[in-house]
């Protein structure tokens, strides 16, 4: 295979050590893994910050720099109108259709680098490029400069951005294709029409080993209720307000004690009289948020876009069920294969899951188990590892 | 099985089905569901449908299932893109066109922002309005099947009543 001895050159819009975010979290971890197994990997990405931060200015410096052992490349971001990308993403969550035209400029005023893609093209000899996620500049512009010879995690799930034409043409561009999950993969082949030789699942990967001590938490809080555990990006986006909305009506109508935590960065909506159920705990260092899915009762995911969900592999880690949004394929799958978890597509489904959860304690802590279980069985690195390299480098390599 | 790499390991385990767990779950809520409706209560839907849910079988449904799936397909073709068309104006024609295309940007900002605040205050009206159209279809098929079997008394009564008569009508026939 002509791939072999290349270097694998992960082509992001952002890159750093505190990123936050699903697709960046795994791409970070797939890189460091690779690195560990001995194999040459380069990121390659521009001087934006992160997704939040946005593409209106450099935040660092171009050059090559280390992060968790991996060598990254950073390059300059081009300038974009982002007006014209505002107003057209805008007019796309708002649920309003785009022109051809529009499509074209969404994306060239995306995170974009005309110094990254003239890399790509010259060391094109050196690299075996991996793209992700689909949605920005960087892939869809870059992946243009080795047409069908690079591959893409494109971290898919069913939005709006999905169902564009642009994207329908990215696809059918790569060598091949990785997806974090089983769900995923059949969402691409059913809105693409996508060649099945040409995918391969490798799953996502988690760190196995952490562990989290519940007691800490409750001692820190002094908390002995029982509490739901959301963890997050805190929009609309995530379905966050309807989790907010579901667990007031549960309240209203049973009159527990039963709290819910948020864990994540930015502002929140909190009810009026419901400071004391709601308990805002910020953004958390990574052994704090172990510690408090340990100390959660249920964790619940209400976000109907996951191509993976980190966030409930983390909440089984620590033996804790989750509750998921009927809506999720990815989240619903994860939940049946495992036995780890229930799922609710309305009000009453949400009170009913809620309820045997909470009246079930045993059935309860079970589900936790049976969870850390499937983590431990299919996210282990070591596994992702091995079918990414298969997939992109080729059985010999693999093996 | 477990070495193939493609393969999703499932954990199985004998005392917990979740796919049974739920469907016991959704029995339950079915059963308070059914007795809700048994005593009049109402169960309220918080995740009611855009589109009508209705079957256009009588006029006047065919007319509300008319307006209520034409208001499905209109709700959210609310905002606006740039209508701006270039006039030669010498001289500081570019400069001219660069404010006019940022003026325009701005008003389309703002516009469709509010579109975005129209379009989410549709979807909730539109989403009673499916949901009002439903109760309105149940309460009238229960009066109509009130009012059948109120008729098929009737008309039972009238038969027996028939009954009765008929064999003095055959009597005096005979006379």
């Amino acid at each position: 295979m002509s791939g072999r001895r290349r270097k694998i050159g992960f082509v992001v819009p952002w890159y750093g050590e505190d990123i936050v975010g699903g697709a960046e979290a795994q791409c970070r971890g797939l890189a460091e893994e690779l690195v560990k197994a001995g194999l040459e990997v380069e990121v390659l990405t521009t001087c934006a910050r992160d997704l939040l931060a946005g593409w209106g200015r450099n935040h660092y410096r171009e050059g090559v720099y280390k992060v968790g052992g991996v060598t990254v490349r950073r390059f300059r971001l081009r300038p974009a109108d982002l007006t014209s990308f505002r107003i057209i993403n805008d007019r796309l969550l708002a649920g309003l259709s785009i022109s051809a035209e529009e499509e074209q400029c969404f994306i060239t005023e995306s995170v974009n680098s005309d110094q990254l893609y003239d890399f790509i093209e010259k060391n094109q000899a050196n690299y075996n490029y991996v793209f992700t996620p689909y949605l920005f500049g960087t892939t869809y512009w870059g992946s243009q400069r080795c047409a069908g010879e690079g591959f893409l995690i494109p971290c898919l799930h069913d939005e709006v951005y999905a169902g564009l034409q642009i994207f329908r043409l990215l696809f059918k561009r790569f060598k091949g294709i990785l997806f974090y999950s089983r769900p995923e993969m059949a969402l691409a082949r059913r809105l693409y029409q996508l060649d099945p030789a040409h995918l391969t699942l490798i799953g996502g990967g988690v760190d196995t080993d952490v562990r989290g001590n519940g007691t800490i938490f409750r001692e820190r809080h002094s908390l002995s209720a029982p509490f739901i555990l959301y963890v997050g990006r805190r929009d609309e986006t995530k379905n966050l307000p309807l989790l907010i909305r579901y667990f007031c009506t549960y309240k209203e109508r049973n009159g527990s004690d039963l709290k819910l935590a948020l864990v994540g960065d930015g502002p929140v909506e909190i009810p009026a009289g419901l400071e004391n159920e709601i308990l805002d705990l910020g953004f958390l260092s990574e052994q704090v948020k172990h510690d408090t899915y340990a100390a959660a009762t249920l964790v619940c995911q209400p976000s109907v876009k996951e191509s993976f969900s980190i966030v409930i592999m983390e909440a089984w880690l620590q033996e804790t069920p989750v509750l998921v949004h009927a809506d999720c394929p990815v989240t619903v799958h994860h939940c049946l294969h495992s036995n780890g978890g229930l799922y609710f597509r309305d009000y009453w489904e949400f009170e009913g899951c809620l309820s045997y959860l909470l009246d079930n304690p045993e059935v309860r802590r079970k589900m936790g188990r049976l969870g850390r279980r499937y983590v431990e069985r299919n996210c282990r690195w070591e596994r992702v590892v091995a079918r990414f390299v298969e997939a992109v480098l080729g059985p010999t390599e693999a093996g | 099985m477990e070495d193939r790499l493609e393969e999703i390991i499932e954990i199985r385990d004998p005392e917990i089905n979740v796919a049974e767990i739920m469907e016991e779950i959704r029995r339950n809520i079915r059963r308070r569901r059914s007795e809700a409706q048994r005593k009049d209560v109402a169960f309220p839907t918080f995740d009611a449908a855009l589109s009508p849910a209705i079957e256009p079988t009588e006029e006047l449904e065919k007319v509300l299932h008319h307006h209520l799936n034409q208001a499905s397909l209109h709700y959210n073709r609310i905002g606006v893109a740039s209508q701006l068309m270039p006039r030669p104006v010498p001289l500081v024609g570019r400069l001219w066109t660069a404010f006019r295309r940022e003026a325009h940007n701005l008003v389309i900002f703002y516009v469709n922002t509010l579109a975005a605040r129209q379009i989410t205050f549709n979807d909730h009206a539109l989403r009673a309005l499916n949901a009002l159209a439903q109760m309105v279809r149940r309460g009238s098929r229960a009066e109509v099947a009130r009012l059948e079997a109120e008729l098929q008394a009737l008309q039972e009564r009238v038969d027996q009543l028939e009954q009765r008569l008929s064999p003095k009508e055959t009597d005096g026939a005979g006379e």
